[in-house]
């Protein structure tokens, strides 16, 4: 896979929160304003990088039996990084992200390119593959807080939107509202980037019948076979 | 397979070590950032909770004083006196903090908070202050927040530690 299509990959194709449906906790709780999106897309590309790079550098000396053990660590340790930098230099994004912060170190999206990818491909591979994933991740983000923030409060990043403020939908900043939005941008995206699958009847058209054991050479059914033969 | 589980033991050991090392090194260069920044926030609470006093002098707390009193500050005009807390709720590792100005009739003049990080919020902006006006006899009948019974009972029992610590340092009832 070139470098450009493993990086482009996270961003829509293979997104890790609309398409893939990984780290839907932050993504929900999170979005009630762009500017905690934000901040919260860049911590978890930061650290998914990082740590990417450093689980595929450690690739070869990490025994089967104590990777999970091990990529937890190594994900913890970047994670109070980024949350001791942030406490530092952006104490106000800081608080606002407040626990959130801190539960990147179970993000799934993380966890799951540690062992799916990084620990399978070189250093370089591993960190675009981050930043593709990473930046989709902040990318989802933001579609879905700027959606939130505009209607729900009207606002983006603070500053008050003229006419749209003046018709707010207030419980889309609410729980119910971010689920809501959550499941249209789903929808979209599945819209946009799925084919309609195909409506082939018979054994052929299954979804399972590239691994069926009981397919035939001709791409059929062997029972069906059978029993057209016997009619 | 001993030699296996050596093999494990030393790497993960390893692993903790550096991450621990780098830990170290960051924790270096923030953490005087990060208690500057609490410093400041404290003095910018003290001003909000009492913005008619111009200056403060911290006094020194008795040994014995509750834990969740972390400073207390005496007007020096003697308009009364702002006292810095920090208290936890059971949920979160992180602290609730907040300032409260206390007058010199003993009553409670404003309340800010200043740090909070549970997810669900007991009103930040509105709960603090139905404790205004309240002095050391009746702040045990203020209301809990219905559904965030744990951080409002922390909230109240640290003000009532306020009020025990002004007593041991003979400032107001």
């Amino acid at each position: 896979m070139s470098v450009w299509k493993n990086f482009i990959k996270g961003i829509i194709k293979e997104n890790p929160t609309l398409v893939l449906l990984l780290g839907t906790c932050p993504t929900l709780a999170t979005t009630d304003s762009v500017s905690k999106a934000f901040g919260m897309g860049l911590a978890a590309a930061a650290v998914l990088v990082c740590s990417n790079m450093a689980i595929s550098a450690l690739r070869k000396v990490i025994p089967d039996k104590v990777r999970i053990p091990c990529y937890i660590v190594i994900i913890a340790g970047f994670v109070t990084v980024v949350e001791m930098l942030m406490h530092a230099f952006v104490p106000d994004l800081y608080e606002a992200l407040g626990v959130f912060l801190s539960l990147i170190v179970v993000n799934c999206i993380i966890l799951g390119r540690a062992e799916m990818y990084a620990n399978k491909n070189t250093v370089f591979d591993s960190a675009v593959d981050g930043l593709g994933m990473g930046l989709g991740f902040t990318f989802a983000l933001l579609c879905m807080s700027s959606i939130r923030e505009i209607f729900g409060n009207g606002t983006w990043l603070g500053y008050e939107i003229p006419v749209i403020c003046n018709f707010k939908i207030p419980i889309l900043v609410s729980s119910p509202g971010g689920f809501f939005v959550f499941g249209v941008l789903i929808a979209l995206v599945n819209f946009l980037t799925k084919k309609e699958p195909k409506k082939e009847l018979g054994c052929g058209g299954c979804p399972s019948a590239a691994f069926c054991s009981m397919k035939n050479k001709d791409g059929g059914c062997a029972e069906e076979k059978e029993a057209e033969i016997n009619d | 397979m001993k030699k296996d589980n050596l093999k494990s033991i030393i790497v993960l050991s390893s692993i903790c070590l550096v991450v621990a090392i780098l830990m170290a090194a960051v924790n270096f260069i923030t953490d005087p950032v990060i208690k500057e920044n609490d410093d400041k926030k404290v003095q910018d609470s003290l001003k909000a909770v009492m913005p008619e006093a111009e200056s403060f002098t911290e006094i020194t707390l008795p040994a014995e004083a509750p834990k969740t009193v972390k400073s207390v500050y005496r007007d020096n005009n003697n308009t009364g006196y702002a006292v810095a807390v920090s208290t936890e709720s059971s949920y979160s590792s992180n602290p609730m903090t907040f300032t409260v100005a206390v007058g010199a009739d003993g009553k409670i003049i404003d309340v800010l908070l200043t740090g909070y990080s549970e997810t669900k919020d007991f009103g930040k902006d509105t709960y603090p202050k139905t404790y205004i006006g309240a002095d050391g006899d009746t702040i045990g009948t203020i209301d809990l927040k219905s559904g965030v019974t744990y951080s409002s009972t922390a909230f109240r029992d640290a003000m009532a530690d306020v009020f025990t610590t002004l007593e041991m340092i003979g400032g107001e009832k």
